[in-house]
């Protein structure tokens, strides 16, 4: 079942489009995520859904109910702020309970309800600490609560993870994760950053400008982009100049490969470093190119390596697994490189 | 600071405040006349301020005013202040930069036209509530300062997030914005109230048969005689002021240190 609608929904403001025609269906009990650039209209979404933004065109269901004239502080969300928006004068347990207050919820069961919702995330010992004094991940599950404690229909979160340190934020992805995974609650997330969003969610809408230019789950994002700035955005992957015909594509120095449907005239064909493999000596693959390793970038587990290809403009990414001493490659080495007809990806160019 | 400089600053410091050690000096010399060498200490000219009525009047006069002047200043600057936070609107700068612009009208011509404009156009007599209604204009540019300061420092997402669980906009601003930006506004009806407190021109034009203290001391000085009793009056003055100067530290850095700032 649905739980949030948005349905056509357009937004301009000072004369530029801020969404256009968006529609996008969110289900019950999953964690979505809202990916793009910055600029790309994906906090405005997520803002006209909390009741922040007036929108120009569309309209906007929560649990079948519409949101038409539906202010911010009657709708059944709650709101995770990216600068988290803690109230600095209250304390942790005061700044958890604000939202029972206005709902007249009675002292006994709002302190059974604090308690609940402070060791669900963990803070319990901190009920009475000033909320000033908390440290960035400690302010963040403070803001989570705060908005869990209401139980309401969808959460959302406005890049909640990137006002913290590296470290912290891949625990806290985990522990955001195992949450929605306890609650149920729909969480809706807005993130610019894809291995947040691809490590977190069920679903995702890539936007760009305004538009959603793609949804599904993560992994069909990440194997099927459907379009080329969906794939550079996401991932990395490198492209090779072509010309599809009914007979197959003619790639740039490379030779033929099969045809693809719907594909005609100039198209890039994308190719992600991982699905490339450095052959060895009398091995063979599909589809085969070679050429010379330009660049190297070593990361221990892995070494990434720029190959300029013989007979075409384009070089290509592959990324090897550093298995035993002397795997890692110079720079200059000639290498061939194979890979299997679906880890190409067709755009038209 | 070692050797020259020290001296600059100990000079500096001398000039400044100088003067305003004469004040309790002579309030405590048993003469009538201002100079030196002193005469024996006495406490005549204390005692003389507790019988002078006008006197009594004058201060009563004086606090009424600063206190609801720096009220209604802070008022008028709180919903400017808040106006102007984290949105545009047409006007805008304009309308502060006229809120702002008592601050650099020569108060005579301030004065004059506030006189001309309440006795000829509207023919209200002149009393305290003429003064009331000047010094709310002379405070407001600094209320409006410090407040708009205040509302810069405050993460506009608090708001948000009121209303987000459950409080209508008016609900939000009282339970969150108001209580944090609380020193702000402690700052700001201090400021007017001292301001009020010790404005002389616009009062004196405007104070018809009601002095404030400063147009009451202006009085007195006509009179040679009654000389060291200003000076006795001045004294308690700039305690009364050390002490709501300290009051008034102490209130800020007490609200300041509830919301986490260090003073």
């Amino acid at each position: 079942m649905s739980m949030v609608v948005v349905s056509d929904v357009s937004k301009r403001l000072g004369g530029a489009s801020v969404l256009d025609d968006v529609s996008l269906d969110i289900p019950e009990g999953t964690f979505f995520s809202l990916l793009g650039p910055s600029g790309s209209g994906k906090t405005t979404l997520l803002r006209t859904i909390a009741g922040f933004e007036t929108l120009d065109r569309g309209r906007i269901e929560i649990d079948g109910a519409p949101m038409d004239g539906v202010p911010a502080h009657k709708r059944p969300t709650n709101m995770v702020f990216q600068s988290y928006a803690i109230f600095p004068h209250l304390t942790v347990a005061g700044n958890v309970g604000f939202g029972l207050k206005a709902q007249r919820i009675g002292p006994t069961e709002a302190s059974a309800r604090i308690e609940a919702a402070l060791s669900m995330v963990g803070l319990d010992r901190l009920a009475d600490r000033p909320a000033h004094a908390l440290s960035g991940g400690q302010r963040q599950r403070v803001a989570l609560a705060r908005a869990l404690i209401l139980e309401p229909k969808v959460l959302l979160l406005d890049e909640p993870l990137s006002a913290l340190d590296r470290q912290l934020r891949e625990e806290m992805r985990g522990q955001l994760r195992q949450l929605q995974r306890r609650v149920g609650i729909t969480f809706l997330l807005v993130t610019h950053d894809q291995e947040e969003a691809l490590t977190l969610s069920d679903r995702i809408a890539v936007m760009f400008d305004g538009r959603i230019a793609q949804h599904g789950t993560p992994e069909e994002i990440y194997r099927r982009p459907a379009t080329r700035q969906v794939a550079e955005f996401i991932g990395l992957m490198r492209f090779l100049q072509g010309v599809a015909g009914p007979s197959g594509i003619e790639i740039e120095g490379l030779g033929r490969a099969a045809p693809v449907a719907g594909a005609s005239g100039p198209v890039s064909v994308g190719l992600r470093p991982e699905t490339l493999t450095l052959l060895g000596p009398g091995e063979t693959a599909p589809h085969m190119a070679e050429g010379k390793i330009s660049d190297r970038a070593y990361y221990g587990d892995m070494s990434y390596y720029d190959v300029a290809l013989e007979g075409a403009e384009s070089a290509l990414m592959v990324a090897m697994k550093n298995r035993r001493n002397g795997d890692v490659l110079a720079p200059g080495t000639a290498v061939r490189i194979g890979w299997e007809p679906d880890a190409m990806v067709v755009f038209p160019a | 600071m070692k050797g020259p400089l020290r001296v600059y600053v100990l000079a500096y410091l001398a000039f400044l405040y100088a003067p305003i050690a004469l004040l309790p000096l002579f309030a405590f010399n048993n003469s009538t006349i201002i100079a030196f060498p002193l005469e024996a200490p006495t406490l005549r000219w204390f005692a003389e301020l507790g019988h002078t009525p006008a006197l009594g009047a004058a201060l009563g006069n004086s606090l009424l005013i600063a206190v609801l002047a720096s009220g209604f200043a802070t008022l008028l600057a709180l919903a400017a202040a808040r106006a102007a936070t984290g949105r545009t609107f047409p006007g805008r700068q304009g309308i502060l930069a006229f809120l702002m612009l008592p601050l650099v009208l020569p108060e005579i011509v301030l004065a004059v036209s506030l006189l001309v404009v309440t006795v000829q156009v509207f023919g209200w007599p002149l009393s305290r509530w003429t003064i009331v209604a000047a010094h709310t204009l002379l405070a407001l540019p600094f209320a409006l300062a410090i407040l708009r300061s205040a509302f810069d420092h405050l993460d506009p997402a608090i708001e948000e997030a009121a209303i987000d669980l459950g409080r209508t906009r008016f609900g939000a601003f009282s339970a969150v914005m108001l209580p944090v930006i609380w020193p702000g506004v402690l700052s700001a009806l201090l400021v007017g109230f001292t301001i009020s407190l010790d404005e002389f021109i616009v009062a004196f034009f405007l104070s018809g048969a009601e002095p404030t203290l400063p147009v009451y001391i202006w009085g007195l000085l006509r009179f040679p005689s009654r000389l060291p009793v200003v000076m006795a009056l001045g004294t308690l003055l700039v305690l009364a002021s050390l002490c709501l100067l300290v009051l008034a530290e102490i209130l800020r850095r007490r609200s300041l240190a509830r919301i986490g700032h260090r003073p």
